[in-house]
């Protein structure tokens, strides 16, 4: 039992400092199509956040919507912006 | 470099302020899990999240169904692409692929739309599912219209809101409240209303990918 919650606790702190960094990451680097795979990686960490929280609703929306749809709609919005930068 | 310096001022104090908040927190905290709990079994479901989603704050989550609306409805109107969508990936891979998961998929969010009664999961969940699996269908190439042109997917679109709408004018003109069900008919409301808003988001956050996507076709 002792070693489950030290793992937990490692587990925790982990997850917590990938998140911190992660998001540090979408917002300094340069190339936009690094930020967004980041920001897809953001997604998927904070949703399990969310899960080790016990909110699995709000992990389940955010994995779908957060990290699949929205990470979606921005490669899209990329594929535009590239072409707009062409004429 | 002056408006680096008082963003960094601006952030620490921000920072300062909500872990202020955080720490000064009673403990344990006094939410509204009791009061929720209390009232479950009015409610018509089980799951404490579908319970305040879709009965004792579905106003909530009508507002919601509108912000999808409209940002389709801006979205739609932003984007002058004349043609059909087509896809921009055709691959054999991804073709077999999505024969395989497309029927998992649409049977995940079918379960997805039930067990949101009783267990984590509901019409948000489902809905996100239905519309990656026509994000999926849509990369693979295949031929299918679903664009907002057509009369039947407008209807698709915004039957979310015309049942909420019904659901409300109903309860108003029966119990002069709004979006308040009795106990005994509560689950069968909450699941018309899960059900059309599951097709809803589904079509909606769907639509919402192909109309920027179909576009950056068209500018080739």
């Amino acid at each position: 039992m002792e070693t489950l919650t030290l793992m937990k606790l490692v587990f925790d702190t982990l997850l917590a400092g990938a998140i911190l960094f992660i998001a540090y990451k979408t917002l300094t680097c340069k190339d936009l199509f690094q930020a967004i795979v980041f920001f897809i990686v953001f997604g998927l960490l904070i949703s399990v956040a969310w899960g080790r929280l016990g909110a699995y609703d709000v992990a389940m929306a955010e994995v779908v919507i957060g990290a699949g749809l929205t990470g979606a709609l921005l490669l899209s919005a990329l594929v535009k912006l590239k072409k707009m930068h062409i004429y | 470099m002056m408006i680096r310096f008082v963003t960094l001022i601006l952030t620490l104090l921000l920072f300062t302020g909500l872990a202020y908040s955080v720490l000064s927190m009673s403990h344990p905290a006094q939410g509204l899990a009791r009061t929720v709990h209390l009232q479950i079994q009015n409610s018509g479901v089980s799951n404490p999240v579908t319970a305040v989603l879709m009965n004792f704050r579905a106003y909530d989550t009508l507002l919601e169904m509108s912000v999808l609306f409209i940002s389709l409805v801006s979205v739609y109107s932003l984007s002058h692409s004349k043609r059909g969508a087509k896809s921009l990936l055709h691959s054999p891979v991804l073709k077999r692929l999505g024969g395989i998961l497309v029927p998992i998929l649409l049977l995940l969010a079918a379960y997805l739309l039930w067990v949101g009664a009783h267990a984590p999961g509901g019409a948000f969940q489902a809905g996100s599912v239905i519309s990656a699996t026509g994000i999926l269908i849509f990369l693979s190439g295949w031929k299918f219209n679903l664009s907002v042109k057509h009369f039947f997917v407008r209807l698709l679109i915004a039957i979310s809101l015309l049942v909420f709408f019904l659901i409300s004018a109903g309860t108003l003109l029966l119990s002069h409240t709004l979006l308040e069900f009795s106990p005994t008919q509560a689950s069968v409301f909450i699941f018309l209303l899960e059900a059309a808003a599951t097709v809803s988001i589904g079509v909606t956050l769907f639509n919402l990918f192909v109309a920027v996507f179909s576009h950056s076709k068209d500018e080739n």
